[in-house]
């Protein structure tokens, strides 16, 4: 009876570590797939460069993040293999100093201009902001836009009509929810500016967009507006999302 | 001295006397013009005088003088404004000119309300903005439905925020009509 009572509980701690076990393996693929998969549009990921081919900015095993202020994660050339945008993995805000071999990456500023340096194993550094060039993000339609040149490889291409092709952002990370106009603090003008944009009467930047969508149901309409103004006054406590 | 030496200095005498009151003369007129006085703009919300008719309350909220392309957003902290809920109940807010409604509470068991109101396409440098209904019990006043400056936040048509206001009472100085105006007179 003993040695029965002890094999029972031999196999529930044996079950127990293996659910332990798979769980601990599911959050690190979810963990993992969240930081392959970027925010870069599944669609519109494409960059063309003459002598490298196709480059893919959210590849499966790998993807590229846009912040507000910089670029993180790695593309991938057809032919060239991995590129990465940045030497920093936090997130949050950062900015480049692209003076060091471990402090390199892409800063982007308000308007969406791209500057710094990005590292591709096999090609060398790929200047974002070269003379002749440039790449921009378009802060409404999150386009990117421009050239960057490759020290061994030339010109990148981020937009096309014909053949048509085109790196797009699909989202931008780390907004502070209801912070709209960025300033820090959420106050009546991000109210009125979330109005705006739920009215149309502006169409409001990424960023805006992102830090407006309240409820975060994916658009930016009166409900969002009307949680606002109830959280600065006090009716309610907090946002939906906690910010 | 002779009679030309008195007659030099009557001639001095009468320059400097003229040009005294040609200089006061100008100084007059220029003051009459408004050339003198820089009228300062300040900023007023003004929260009307209670309008009862019947058992009915109105009162009508208007600004003036707002800088920064006008005022296009308001709002008053729940507490920002107090009443005496024994004798207004059933408080209602609404937009004039171009604002909406937000959002709004008045709670009739603590006398405490807050709303938010905004305009997302202007300004309003003066003019009625806003709109308050209410139910009245008894004779009601000003006294009875006070705001309070330090829980009211402004924000201008340029996304500023309107720091330098004050808040006034009476009547609405948009709200006169030309019955008013004439009246006045």
């Amino acid at each position: 009876m003993k040695s029965g009572t002890t094999r029972i509980m031999q196999l529930g701690a044996s079950c127990l570590f293996v659910l332990c076990l798979l769980g601990v393996a599911l959050l690190f693929q979810a963990e993992q797939a969240l930081a392959q998969t970027g925010n870069i549009d599944p669609t519109d990921k494409w960059a063309w460069e003459t002598n490298a081919g196709w480059i893919n900015f959210a590849p499966d095993n790998g993807g590229v993040i846009v912040y507000s202020d910089h670029l993180e994660g790695d593309a991938w050339g057809e032919n060239i293999g991995w590129i990465r945008l940045g030497s920093y993995t936090g997130g949050g805000t950062h900015t480049y100093a692209n003076t060091t071999e471990d402090d390199y990456g892409v800063n982007r500023d308000a308007p969406g201009n791209l500057s710094g340096y990005a590292w591709g194993t096999n090609v060398g550094w790929i200047n974002f902001n070269p003379t002749h060039g440039g790449v921009t993000i378009d802060p409404i339609t999150g386009s990117f836009d421009g050239y960057a040149w490759g020290e061994n490889i030339g010109w990148i291409h981020f937009k096309n009509d014909d053949p048509a092709y085109n790196v797009v952002v699909s989202s931008v990370i780390a907004v502070s929810s209801g912070d709209v106009d960025g300033n820090g603090t959420v106050d009546v003008l991000d109210v009125r500016l979330c109005l705006q944009i739920a009215l149309g009467v502006i169409p409001g930047t990424l960023q805006q967009r992102a830090a407006s969508d309240v409820d975060s149901d994916g658009d930016v309409d009166m409900d969002d507006a009307q949680i606002l103004a109830e959280y600065i006054i006090g009716i309610r406590s907090a946002l939906p999302g906690g910010g | 001295m002779g009679n030309n030496g008195r007659s030099v200095i009557a001639v001095r005498t009468r320059v400097i006397v003229v040009a005294v009151l040609s200089l006061g003369m100008f100084l007059a007129l220029t003051a009459c013009m408004g050339q003198w006085f820089t009228q300062e703009q300040k900023a007023y919300l003004v929260i009307g005088t209670p309008v009862i008719t019947g058992t009915h309350g109105e009162i009508i909220i208007s600004v003036v003088s707002m800088p920064d392309e006008g005022m296009a957003s308001m709002a008053v902290d729940l507490g920002g404004m107090t009443y005496t809920n024994t004798k207004i109940s059933n408080i209602a807010v609404a937009g004039l000119n171009g604002f909406i409604v937000l959002s709004s509470e008045f709670d009739d068991t603590t006398g405490n309300g807050g709303f938010v109101i905004a305009n997302a396409n202007a300004g309003s440098v003066g003019g009625t903005v806003a709109k308050l209904t209410f139910d009245v019990t008894g004779s009601v006043s000003s006294g009875d439905l006070p705001f309070n400056a330090p829980h009211i936040k402004l924000g201008s048509h340029l996304d500023t925020l309107i720091t330098s206001w004050k808040l006034g009472t009476g009547t609405a100085y948009y709200a006169k009509d030309a019955t008013q105006e004439r009246g006045t007179k």
